[in-house]
């Protein structure tokens, strides 16, 4: 049980587990947006999330099958990953929107816990539908298309696809941020969260903007779940639990209702649980092996909470309180 | 206020306090694990007066037309299905055209699910629905967990596919449980063949483990470390455990990448060696690294599934063919269009089966019609069984259930086939 | 179209309440008991129906002093925890290490009954411990914050083997020992070990619960919680010792919490690790909300519903009566065949009918999810939401929507 990184040159092992936590942590982030925007406007933990998530997935494995599978090569790549992408933030829009609509909206002015309960619902039903309804238990496998291969300097190294999975979710946080903070629709959102009444009177469409935070919500979900499945592989039907968990883990860290909180919570969960748990193992006598991964993330966030406990980003939380 | 600051400081107490027990926990593992499975395994004390005696027989009574019931405990559904569906259609391949003195036999499938909650629940309704016998539970976690209850209600059951060695050898004083046998080879044969093969034909002197935290996955690697590291090989890095439809593996293969060892050696089952396998074939400095799975992981949908990251694996899988081999492919491809070259453990159920089948017509005594079978009696023919005729070659059970002497086959992913290597 | 829901949604709802306006509320006030008495008698009742049915009873009253349980957190002082499992396998794991021959730590000395309150003091303890670090959290933070814990408990379990035995669990845990019952002739066994006599014990223990928490509920401690549910700022000011209040709500839960496993572990005479899901949490707290919080009847009728439906769908007699309608099944088909003649559409035809109760009870979590959602929509506020609570309900909707950011 020799602490392996200091027996081996250790730059590498840490510059690897820097990337696998960046790019873990920013799908935890893309998923985290959709709960942190739906908690802005609702102060509703959507606990379907993680399988609005999973729809993406699949339906971005869908289209990649559709176009070939793993024979898919050259050019083709990208524009298969792009229709997966486009797919995937549909179907994923299709299916937050439907959720809203049915278990949601019926419960706007019902007692706080019970939108909760509806939501847990919706997420068992779907992720136990695909999984014994369609599936039949077994996990579908994302063709393994991306081009292998590092791009390093020194003792610094990224494989071409984690290069993708960050720099893409990048582009698409910016992307949504633009549209939070520019567009009339954001603006309108933005102004709902405030506060639904206030917006109500100034003429603002309080439904038609919940629904646009779903979507958006779920458009990011829907990218984050092909990015996982690309780096993955493997998808099936309670793959949402999980990353929905964290993600929502993530935007608490971050201070939920705050969309730069999200960002930032998803990579630094995912951090924690590459390189924190290995830090911690530096510790003489320590010795935390991978099953206690989980472990070491909750007991982090009860740290950052007892001492800050609305979160990093602590935003509005008088008005939450 | 004061509140606040006194819980702040009484959390980080707390945290290194879990942190020590967490450290010290994992210390008293090693030890623990190299005092009781040493290799070579500790003797197995063999049945004993008590165990006969805290065994619930009875005696059964079949109803003139009612057929014979024999119970199939496999998992059904989820991620094992792909090992559990052909266990229980290769059991009942078995029972094809066989009556009992003119009863006919039953097959009696419930969904254990592979776990330790589920093998009890299985248990509970087959013995509810009053069966003669039982092929299963397919996992150890699941025998282990519903061995008393079989027990208890003295139904004997022969399982086709739990491997830990400690399922016979558990720590009460009446010896090994009497209603329970087995037919494949031991996790500590399998994982002796496993650590010679890495040493002999693999040169492997280092290896990195990986292994599912439940029973089977726990006791394989953990024997396979003691035999590797006795034939002077070494653990590199921590071995890494991880949950059931875990499937980020990338802190682990970074760790794998760091410690540059000559064998990868997953203990654990299909559904997750497959993306493990993805992600570790995506990571240039592993593309070519040996990789070693058991027989939890040889299954077709390991290769449909990993496609070409599963190439070049080398797996592998106790048994051999026997004289009844060829009998049971067609038969079983005729009832189930199933084929018995991929079927994992088909074989062993198919002879389990056969052993319970030809044991319940040696001692049911025709009664006017009606069937009686001593429980007791069935038990001994069982065990004394010798099946010359078996798809698994030769079966006989030693004193403590477990089948005496058996061999471990290899095979390698060649083109996206398994081909036995020789 | 959009108004669809709403429709369906009085359509169904209106009815119920209106048959329940109709019968319970126009019945004279002195009937109410007696009703009441006719259900305990039937709860008297169950232990001479088949086994399984009375397995099933029991799983729904140990539900039952679950939700009473997690009710007092949640319902009384209005701490959302996601993560109640953690103290059910305390008390679950305090007996099974101590009794089962199998455990690292067995001792013939303690019997069942030290090792009962000895579960029940060690859950609340732990729920002292958790609970101080993470009471000034509030709403969200503290939802999360509980569901990790829950989760971590189910992974110490697991890879904490010394103590625990890991994922193999521990089994044959120790039945409880009534030979002093059993010599003065008032029981026909020596120890509890079939399900009527557990039944039995979780009717009992159901019924101490449900004592002491309607008793707490009423009383000074009681008053406190509901302020601090209401406004936890306008109860501090009023010189209510906030932070012990909530620990006393949370570690009573706790403490239920860990009783309802010191039952459950050696009833079902197994322990791992993944018997400690969030599912269970996500069960408790459901049936909480379902029954209508804060009320003991929803409790009840919430996991009737919960827990015995999905068991019920699991039955051979269900599969049993399924098989029955076989000729549904082919009038069904019938259609789709002819579907498929004029369409092309090929769409599969329905398995035999003997298959459907196999198919029913794989699909037992479809339909747990969607009846969630169903009886969400139909009944916000729960099958039966206790009076005090109704009332604010009905009178300040408007609050509620607008708390969290235009009040307080």
């Amino acid at each position: 049980m020799t602490p392996l990184f200091l027996a081996h040159g250790s730059a590498e092992f840490w510059s690897d587990q820097t990337v696998n936590g960046l790019t873990t942590g920013s799908i935890y982030a893309l998923v985290a947006l959709g709960y942190t925007m739906v908690y802005g406007i609702l102060q509703l933990i959507n606990f379907a999330h993680g399988e609005v998530f999973m729809v993406g997935a699949f339906a971005g494995y869908g289209v990649l099958v559709a176009l070939g599978g793993e024979d898919i090569s050259g050019v083709m790549v990208l524009v298969a990953i792009i229709l997966a992408l486009a797919a995937a933030g549909a179907a994923s829009a299709v299916t937050a929107a439907t959720i809203e609509r049915v278990a949601y909206r019926p419960l706007r002015n019902a007692p706080r816990l019970a939108p909760l309960i509806s939501a847990i619902g919706v997420s068992i039903f779907l992720s136990h539908l695909v999984d014994d309804g369609f599936l039949d238990g077994k996990s579908k496998f994302y063709p393994q298309i991306f081009p292998t291969g590092d791009l390093s300097a020194g003792p610094l190294s990224i494989s071409y696809l984690q290069l993708f999975l960050i720099g893409s979710s990048l582009v698409m946080m910016a992307g949504l941020y633009w549209v939070v903070q520019r567009t009339r629709t954001g603006k309108a959102i933005r102004a709902v969260s405030e506060s639904r009444e206030n917006a109500a009177l100034m003429g603002i469409d309080v439904d038609r903007m919940i629904v646009a935070t779903f979507v958006l919500g779920a458009i990011m979900a829907g990218f984050g779940g092909v990015l996982y499945g690309l780096f993955l592989s493997s998808i099936r039907g309670s793959m949402g639990f999980l990353p929905g968990v964290k993600a929502f883990t993530a935007a608490v860290l971050g201070g939920i209702g705050s969309i730069p909180g999200a960002v930032v919570g998803g990579f630094f969960l995912g951090l924690t649980e590459s390189v924190g748990r290995e830090l911690l193992n530096e510790i003489p006598g320590v010795n935390l092996p991978n099953e206690w991964k989980d472990v070491v993330a909750f007991a982090l966030l009860v740290v950052v909470l007892i001492f800050r406990p609305t979160g990093i980003f602590r935003q509005r939380e008088t008005k939450r309180a | 206020m004061r509140h606040r600051t006194w819980s702040r400081w009484f959390l980080a107490i707390a945290l290194l306090a879990l942190i020590a027990i967490a450290a010290a926990a994992c210390g008293d593992d090693d030890d623990n694990g190299a005092a009781t499975t040493a290799p070579g395994g500790a003797a197995a004390k063999g049945f004993t007066d008590a165990g006969y005696k805290a065994a619930g027989f009875k005696t059964v009574t079949i109803d003139s037309g009612a057929s014979v019931k024999i119970g199939v405990s496999s998992a059904l559904s989820g991620d094992v299905k792909g090992l559990g569906v052909p266990i229980a259609d290769s059991a009942e391949t078995a029972g094809d055209g066989v009556t009992i003195k003119g009863h006919k036999v039953e097959f009696v499938r419930e969904d254990d699910l592979c776990s330790a909650e589920g093998g009890p629940a299985a248990a509970d309704r087959l013995i509810k629905a009053n069966v003669v016998a039982v092929v299963g539970p397919i996992c150890s976690g699941g025998t282990r967990a519903s061995l008393g209850a079989y027990d208890k209600a003295g139904i004997t059951h022969i399982s086709p596919s739990a491997t830990a060695g400690d399922l016979t050898t558990p720590s009460r004083a009446e010896g090994p449980y009497v209603t329970f046998f087995r037919v494949p080879v031991l996790n500590g044969d399998e994982a002796k063949a496993q650590a010679d093969f890495a040493k002999n034909t693999l040169k492997a002197k280092t290896a990195f483990v990986v292994f599912d935290t439940d029973d089977y996955g726990k006791d394989l690697s953990q024997q396979f470390q003691n035999f590797f590291t006795a034939g002077g090989g070494k653990i590199v890095g921590s071995p890494a455990g991880y949950e059931k439809k875990q499937n980020d593996f990338k802190s682990v293969i970074t760790s794998i990448k760091a410690a540059k060892p000559d064998l990868v050696y997953l203990a654990g089952f299909y559904g997750e060696a497959t993306p493990f396998l993805q992600q570790l074939r995506a990571e240039s400095d592993l593309k070519t690294t040996p990789f070693m799975g058991g027989d939890g992981v040889k299954n077709d949908e390991l290769i449909s599934g990993a496609k070409d990251a599963a190439e070049n694996a080398y797996l592998a899988l106790p048994g051999e063919r026997g004289a009844g081999f060829a009998n049971y492919a067609t038969k079983y491809k005729a009832k189930y269009n199933g084929d018995a070259e991929t079927a994992t453990f088909g074989p062993e159920a198919y002879d389990a089966a056969t052993i319970i089948l030809r044991a319940i017509d040696k001692v049911a005594k025709d009664d006017g019609g009606k069937l009686t079978i001593d429980m007791k009696a069935l038990n001994d023919a069982i065990k004394t069984t010798t099946l010359t005729d078996g798809a698994t070659g030769t079966i006989k059970f030693g004193n403590d259930g477990n089948r005496a002497g058996a061999a471990v086959k290899f095979f390698q992913v060649k083109s996206g086939k398994y081909v036995e290597l020789k | 179209m959009p108004e669809r829901g709403k429709l369906g949604r009085a359509a169904i709802a209106a009815p119920i309440e209106r048959l329940r306006a109709r019968t319970w509320e126009r019945l004279p006030d002195w009937t109410h008991p007696l009703i009441w008495f006719a259900l305990c008698i039937l709860v008297l009742v169950v232990p001479t129906f088949d086994d399984i049915w009375v397995r099933m009873f029991f799983l729904v009253g140990l539900y039952a002093t679950l939700g009473l349980g997690l009710n007092v957190v949640v319902g009384m002082a209005g701490l959302l925890d996601l993560g109640y499992v953690a103290f059910f396998a305390t008390g679950a794991y305090v007996v099974g290490i101590l009794s089962a021959p199998d455990s690292p730590h067995y001792s013939a000395f303690f019997s069942y009954w030290y090792l009962l309150p000895m579960a029940v003091g060690i859950g609340a303890l732990v729920g002292v411990l958790l609970g101080l670090p993470v009471l000034p959290l509030r709403g969200d933070y503290l939802a999360i914050v509980t569901l990790g814990f829950g989760e971590i408990i189910r992974i110490l379990a697991l890879n904490m083997s010394d103590q625990t035995n890991g994922s193999s669990g521990l089994f044959e845990i120790g039945r409880p020992d009534i030979s002093y019952l059993h010599n003065l002739g008032l029981t026909g066994r020596s120890t509890v070990d079939n399900v009527q006599y557990f039944y039995v014990m979780i009717v009992i223990a159901a019924f101490a619960v449900w004592f002491v928490t309607s008793r707490l509920r009423d009383s000074r401690v009681g008053r406190a919680w509901e302020a601090i549910r209401e406004d936890e700022d306008a109860a501090r000011g009023m010189g209510i010792n906030t932070t012990r209040y909530k620990l006393m709500a949370f570690s009573t839960g706790a403490a239920i919490g860990a009783l309802g496993g010191a039952i459950y572990a050696p009833f079902i005479d197994f322990i791992a690790p993944n018997s400690f899901s969030l599912l269970v949490s996500i069960n408790v707290l459901a049936l909480v909300i379902i029954g209508g919080m804060g009320s003991t009847q929803g409790v009840v009728a919430g996991s009737l519903i919960l827990i015995g439906v999905p068991e019920l769908l699991q039955f051979s007699e269900t599969a049993d009566v399924l098989s029955k309608f076989d000729w549904v099944g082919q009038g069904v088909n019938q259609v789709i065949d002819g579907i498929n003649a004029v369409t092309h559409l090929d769409l599969s035809t329905l398995p035999p009918a003997e298959k459907w109760g196999a198919k029913l009870a794989l699909y037992r979590f479809i339909i747990f999810g969607a009846l969630l959602v169903a009886i969400m929509v139909l009944r916000p506020s729960g099958l039966f939401p206790s009076r005090r609570r109704k009332m604010e309900f009905e009178h300040t909707p408007e609050h509620e929507t607008a708390g969290p950011a235009g009040t307080a």
